[in-house]
């Protein structure tokens, strides 16, 4: 009796010690961190992630929106990024192709491959998956960006630590993380070997990047400089690059050792150069915007934007000749705000700030996007869905 | 028998070992005022980590030893990654095998933003990001890994 008793309180407690992981399985909801992209036709494409698969569907955008039932890409479920600055990606080609790409978390912590999907057939069937790169140590390759130039030629870059690891192999320093890319030439049929842009990367924030008519990339990331200060640089990936040139691009002197999870915000300005915008964190913590000079790689002054109080950060630029809107999120006691600014002069001067959206319960952060001249946000979330809004001119 | 009936018994002994440090707590807005409370006249270190940042692992083990030579000071820490990834953070903090007893928080509400926001307003969700109480509960907010001489200099006045 006295051993039925032992046995069944060895049990109890095993059963206790099981319970930690007990909350496994509480649904929030499918992840809010989604991106979308416009086709010719003024319809809204949108990535997602639900499950374990990468869905995509698409809206008409007049009037409010209504998708489309979604596509799977990925036959198998994977653990995909969807926390922090992590997000499946989906760019449109102007012929109308559809390029789709998403980090899969792979069991070692930090590790992952980075995955690509096309539609040619205008978003009726998609590509079997592949994976970018060409190495596939199950090491950090995360943080994936994806930009088409309007020549066709698609980049994906991301988050890269092989030489990290090579380096620790060596027994010598490395400090953070670097940034690879990989091209394609034919609409995504195949990427070319990857090509390192940069070593020393910060190794959690997204990476932002524009493709130019040329065919050129551009590319903006948290960088780690001397002395562990988390500043931003730039590079531009010629046609035939093969060792681009690193322009520092911030000058906020945040040195800290974390992850920040806080990405930079690229766009193309006139034909001097790029708008960018960041957070910085320390003591000077806040969000920020530069004029980035495209020849001879100087910034201006860092203009700050937003209440720095009120965690006023994730920042969305796009531009249109001149007009250049800036967006961003902010917290209230009871709510999540997107705030803009707008500039008609290129950056230099800027109308003052208007809320343009609001929403009780979680958010992702905002996106926004060009239609007929117009800036219109796309801005996901648990209560009110995918909020479209036209931003007032 | 005996002999895997004792088996049973070292392994039900090991088990229970585990659950005092690794069982989490569930983290909600209110649970920030509730452990000030608790460890009142008590100094205190609340550290957030995440699985997915590789600079947490290192400061815990950091302050882990820390705790270990001031054990008057309270250790709690907080995983920020949210209810889906309970069982591989009871996972990490075994593998991690601090050599004091701690508590374990995990962020338990689905808006994760909004409770680090109800936090710490001037926390933008770097990490690791670590709040050192004194006696007194005078706070420190500290964004990524320690600087050991800070840390022992902070020490020396408790």
């Amino acid at each position: 009796m006295k051993m039925i008793k032992l046995i069944f309180s060895l049990a109890l407690l095993m059963a206790l010690t099981g319970n930690a992981g007990a909350h496994e399985g509480h649904d929030h909801g499918p992840p809010l961190a989604v991106s979308v992209a416009l086709d010719a036709k003024g319809n809204l494409w949108r990535a997602s992630v639900k499950d374990g698969f990468v869905l995509v569907d698409k809206s008409v955008t007049l009037g409010s929106l209504a998708f489309s039932a979604p596509q799977k890409l990925n036959s198998q479920a994977q653990k995909i990024g969807t926390d922090g600055d992590a997000r499946p990606k989906i760019a449109i080609a102007q012929n109308g192709n559809i390029y789709v790409t998403w980090t899969q978390a792979l069991p070692t912590p930090y590790s992952g491959y980075i995955w690509f999907s096309r539609s040619s057939d205008g978003g009726k069937t998609f590509s079997l998956p592949s994976i970018v790169h060409q190495d596939r140590a199950e090491i950090t390759h995360r943080f994936d960006a994806l930009a088409v130039s309007p020549s066709g030629r698609i980049y994906v870059a991301w988050v890269d630590k092989r030489d990290l690891i090579a380096a620790k192999k060596a027994k010598q320093v490395y400090d953070g993380a670097a940034i690879y890319y990989a091209v394609s030439d034919d609409q995504g049929v195949s990427f070319g070997a990857e090509q390192k842009v940069a070593d020393s990367s910060c190794e959690c924030c997204r990476i932002a990047m524009l493709a130019s008519e040329k065919g050129e990339a551009v590319m903006m990331w948290r960088h780690l400089f001397d002395g562990g200060v988390r500043d931003h640089a730039m590079a531009k990936i010629g046609v035939n690059e093969r060792s681009p040139k690193i322009h520092r691009a911030s000058f906020g002197q945040w040195k800290i050792n974390a992850c920040p999870h806080h990405g930079p915000a690229l766009a193309k300005g006139g034909d001097w150069g790029y708008h960018m915008a960041w957070f910085d964190g320390g003591d000077k913590a806040g969000l920020f915007y530069a004029r980035m000079d495209g020849e001879a790689w100087v910034s201006s002054p860092a203009k700050r934007f937003g209440d720095a109080n009120s965690q006023a950060g994730h920042p969305a630029l796009i531009s249109n000749g001149e007009q250049v809107w800036l967006a961003w999120k902010e917290m209230t006691d009871t709510a999540s705000q997107v705030k803009l600014v707008k500039s008609d002069d290129g950056g230099r001067s800027w109308d003052s700030t208007v809320v343009i959206s609001q929403t009780k319960g979680k958010s992702d952060y905002p996106q926004l996007l060009l239609k007929d001249g117009q800036a219109y946000l796309a801005w996901n979330s648990e209560i009110d869905g995918l909020i479209w809004t036209k931003v007032a001119q | 028998m005996k002999q895997v009936f004792k088996l049973f018994l070292l392994l039900g002994f090991l088990l229970s070992q585990q659950v005092v440090a690794e069982q989490l707590q569930p983290f909600v807005a209110a649970s920030r005022v509730q452990i000030e409370k608790a460890h009142q006249g008590q100094p205190m270190i609340v550290a957030f980590w995440s699985l997915d940042c590789n600079y947490c692992l290192d400061e815990l083990s950091t302050l882990g030893e820390f705790v270990k030579q001031h054990p008057k000071v309270k250790l709690v820490l907080v995983n920020t990654d949210g209810l889906s990834t309970a069982k591989e953070v009871v996972k990490v903090m075994k593998q991690m095998r601090l050599p004091v007893t701690y508590e374990a928080w995990q962020f338990s509400e689905p808006d994760e933003e909004r409770l680090r926001y109800s936090v710490d307003k001037t926390w933008y969700g770097e990490l690791p990001r670590t709040y050192y109480y004194s006696q007194s509960h005078q706070l420190k907010a500290v964004s990524g890994s320690p600087d050991l001489g800070w840390l022992k200099s902070w020490a020396s006045k408790l």
